[in-house]
């Protein structure tokens, strides 16, 4: 397609809309879905509330001296859920700025917490473990166990389904029995798990240096292999066409409107050193990617392989958050760094 | 280059791009960070490791130091910080055993390096049964762990006591004595000296590269198990390697003066053949009987041996040979031995005792006693799979021939290869080249210049099933 886009301006832009410095090293990034309140935790066990227009810290929970390991907010509940490495999920109120301890793991730790889309149900990966945990108290399935470790875990879109990644490949639980129902296996061990917003696909990082994708549909499995280094993040696109891959220094994108099977993906060279974080805009094909130098560049992927916009932040990206800024009319990009600084660059 | 293609997963596995996995060595450029150096503790349940983490803990050393624990244990640490994970192996799907790694050390490892304080110092005490393979590969095979941190070291605990048990009975337990850099030799007080000292012996022949330390309650220094460097190149065989006497092909030398040819009578024994070697030597004292038995030693794995029946000649300084000693029962069987230098001093080598087969040397039919005699333990009076095998040559190798066979040597046998380092002088190369491996994975660089050291070339595997002869063949074949 021909492009009408402006080139890329080489320099990195400095200007963001606003620099936070914290006292900790980001852990997690999270947005609420009215790109209001933004959450950074830290590892000296603190929970940065941040307004995502002006990035004003509006308040810090402090809620434990280990470090924070995974936050997420509700879709529509005003819920953030946070764990730690001491083994303890918090779930703070938005509206009653109450924290309460929903869970304690008994010294493993909860590495992923995620909220149903719906309902105020909440899975935590602890171990090899998923649980659920309810804010309405009602009881829930006994834990799931799976083959290792869970290092990825995602509801469907719909919320019909738990997914959980492990060695052996990915497993679905039932939410109401907490049996697995569905596995979808691969002798290896899988590193993370998105599921596309069409529901139609699970995709998993290998450590194996592999992708690989399950479609719903068929069960079948398909491998991306060739990666020089784990694909250490994957991201899909909000239109679920592009399934964004890296790890190494260049960004792997797959088509699944098109294949991928047969195609070659495309590839998004900008990077010097390794990619540490990946993330999708909510509503337009807006790529935002991070690595281990501090680097952020935007990219169009249905439109170019080059980026459009280049950031620097002093350290490694630890993670990307697109949000929209309402009363502004555009997208902000925020990048959290190694070293504690949290920055919002503009999208329009 | 790489090329990425997305396919189905079925019958996906012969497109993985892979081969002996010579592992290049990431050179740090100069801003980058140190690498936090990381020491593994095995050893079998109850051989003190948790007592040696303790020590190591409450010393003074002003570090900062995280523990990762697969077996829990109890620790009293108020600074440093333990964390409790399952061992996690992860197999990859080509089955490959050099891609085996351990997940719970990346996951837990990465999550060490999101901390604005970082440590100095990782410690890994593993369970009993862990094989030390996937620990040490991780350090290699997992792109982020190899950025940021350094295998300083594999420490083995072995409780003295339950060795020979252990032994006997469990391949972890040779495997973690076979990968390590230190051994730490617990729990003395409980067995004798002698006992202690067969012990000793047993461990090194199993691993000529560890350096061993004798302790009771676990007190060795913590300098010696902390910054060992066991996979640093730039310090690979600093430690010389300690081969033992049992590794020697014969049981028995002795140094004779001779006076003209000489007669070997010999009985049945336990064996229909015997293999001996003749060599002039230039005194009759303990330094030339070792020197002499270090050049039968490579002569007796030569293959270019001949097998005499009773009756026929043999000749000093021409190799060895078998005497087949078939024939009528109870009957004495004789072999001439010629020696040309009329007056010389001649060493025997004898791949069995003589007084199994009460061998006589005669001359003049004179029974001629040796000056200098000496016995050499068995080596293979035990059956250990594991062993160290050391090739050492003051000639220069040649890289057109000497890379492909060593690469050939861990592509088909690396599986049986626990660890294996060296320092080799190549032709036309004023630098030394070093390299160390782990089963398959090889990491080689040219180093410091020779300078005024004598060029030589020496490696040292530690493996099961070690084929010596074969090795030695290869190793002979790369030679200038």
């Amino acid at each position: 397609m021909p492009s009408l886009t402006k080139a890329p301006d080489d320099s990195p832009n400095t200007s963001s809309v606003w620099n936070v410095q914290l006292s900790g090293y980001p852990r997690a990034l999270g947005c609420t879905e009215d790109g209001r309140t933004m959450a950074v935790g830290t590892d000296d066990g603190r929970v940065a509330l941040i307004s995502a227009p002006t990035g004003e810290v509006v308040r810090t929970l402090k809620l434990s001296s280990a470090p924070i390991l995974a936050l997420a907010f509700h879709k529509c509940l005003n819920l953030l859920a946070v764990s730690g490495e001491e083994g303890i999920v918090w779930v703070h109120d938005l509206a009653t700025e109450q924290t309460t301890v929903a869970f304690e793991t008994n010294d493993v730790w909860p590495q992923i917490v995620q909220w149903h889309p719906k309902h105020s149900k909440l899975a935590i990966a602890a171990g090899r473990g998923v649980r659920l945990w309810s804010t309405d108290g009602r009881s829930q399935p006994p834990e799931t166990e799976v083959e290792s470790t869970i290092a990825g875990l995602s509801w469907s879109p719909k919320g019909d389904a738990l997914a959980v990644a492990c060695y052996g490949g990915v497993r679905l639980v039932d939410q109401k029995s907490g049996r697995v129902t569905r596995r979808f296996q691969w002798k290896g061990s899988m590193i993370n798990l998105e599921w596309s917003p069409d529901g139609k696909v699970i995709a998993c990082g290998c450590q194996d240096s592999s992708v690989h994708f399950w479609r719903l549909a068929t069960g079948r499995d398909s491998q991306m292999s060739g990666y020089p280094q784990k694909p250490a993040v994957i991201a899909w696109s909000h239109d679920s066409r592009w399934l964004a891959t890296g790890g190494a220094s260049e960004i792997t994108t797959w088509n699944f409107k098109k294949g991928p099977e047969g195609t070659a993906p495309l590839q998004l060279r900008a990077h010097d050193l390794p990619i540490t974080a990946l993330q999708f805009a909510p509503a337009v094909n807006a790529l935002a990617s991070g690595s281990r130098d501090g680097e952020v560049f935007m990219w169009l992927p249905d439109e170019m392989d080059r980026p459009i916009r280049r950031f620097r932040l002093g350290a490694r990206i630890e993670a990307l958050q697109w949000t929209l800024d309402l009363a502004n009319k555009r997208m902000l990009l925020v990048a959290a760094a190694a070293g504690g600084q949290v920055a919002a660059w503009p999208f329009s | 280059m790489h090329s990425r293609f997305c396919r189905n997963a079925i019958a996906s596995t012969n497109d993985i791009q892979y081969d002996s996995a010579t592992v290049e060595q990431t050179k740090q450029d100069a801003a980058a960070p140190k690498k936090i150096p990381v020491t593994v503790l095995t050893g079998f349940l109850g051989s003190g490791k948790t007592t040696l983490l303790n020590r190591i803990l409450t010393e003074n050393h002003g570090q900062r130091i995280a523990v990762i624990e697969n077996e829990f244990g109890e620790i009293g640490v108020d600074q440093d910080l333990v964390i409790n994970a399952d061992e996690e192996i992860f197999e990859m799907n080509n089955g490959c055993i050099c891609c085996t790694v351990r997940g719970d050390l990346i996951r837990v490892l990465g999550n060490l390096m999101k901390r604005r304080d970082k440590f100095d110092r990782i410690l890994v005490e593993t369970t009993g049964l862990a094989d030390p393979g996937p620990v040490a590969q991780t350090f290699f095979m997992d792109e982020d762990i190899q950025r940021d941190f350094a295998l300083d070291g594999i420490v083995t605990l072995v409780d003295a006591k339950h060795l020979l048990l252990h032994l006997d009975e469990a391949n972890e337990a040779r495997e973690q004595i076979a990968f390590a850099d230190v051994i730490v030799l617990n729990k003395l007080d409980l067995v004798t000296d002698e006992e202690a000292n067969a012990i000793e012996i047993r461990v090194r022949s199993m691993n000529a590269l560890a350096r061993v330390h004798r302790a009771r309650m676990a007190e060795v220094p913590v300098a010696a198990v902390l910054d060992v460097g066991g996979f640093d190149l730039d310090r690979a065989l600093d430690h010389k390697p300690t081969f033992l006497e049992p590794e020697y092909p014969f049981e028995w030398a002795g140094i004779f003066q001779t006076n003209g040819d000489l007669e070997l009578e010999m009985d049945d024994g336990p064996d229909p053949t015997m293999t001996i070697l003749a060599a002039p030597v230039a005194s009759a004292d303990a330094p030339s009987l070792a020197k002499a038995a270090e050049q039968a030693f490579k002569l007796f794995s030569r293959n270019n041996e001949r097998t005499l029946n009773p009756g026929e000649t043999m000749v000093v300084g021409e190799g060895q040979y078998i005497l087949s000693l078939q024939g009528p029962a109870n009957s004495k069987k004789v072999f001439k031995l010629s020696c040309p230098v009329k007056g010389a001093l001649v060493a025997v080598f004898t791949q069995h005792l003589p007084i199994e087969f009460s061998m006589r040397v005669m001359q003049n039919a004179q029974a001629l006693a040796p000056i200098i005699e000496k016995e050499y333990a068995a080596g293979h009076s035990h059956d250990d799979t594991v062993t160290s095998v050391g090739l050492s040559s003051e000639r220069d190798l040649v890289p057109e021939r000497f890379q492909p066979w060593l690469s050939g040597i861990l592509r088909t046998q690396g599986k049986d290869i626990f660890r294996m380092k060296g320092i080799v002088a190549m032709a036309g190369d004023d630098r030394r080249y070093v390299f160390q491996a782990v089963h398959m994975l090889m990491d080689g660089q040219p180093d410091r210049l020779w300078g005024k050291t004598i060029r030589s070339s020496q490696i040292v595997f530690i493996g099961r099933n070690l084929d010596r002869e074969q090795l030695t063949k290869g190793f002979n074949s790369c030679l200038a």
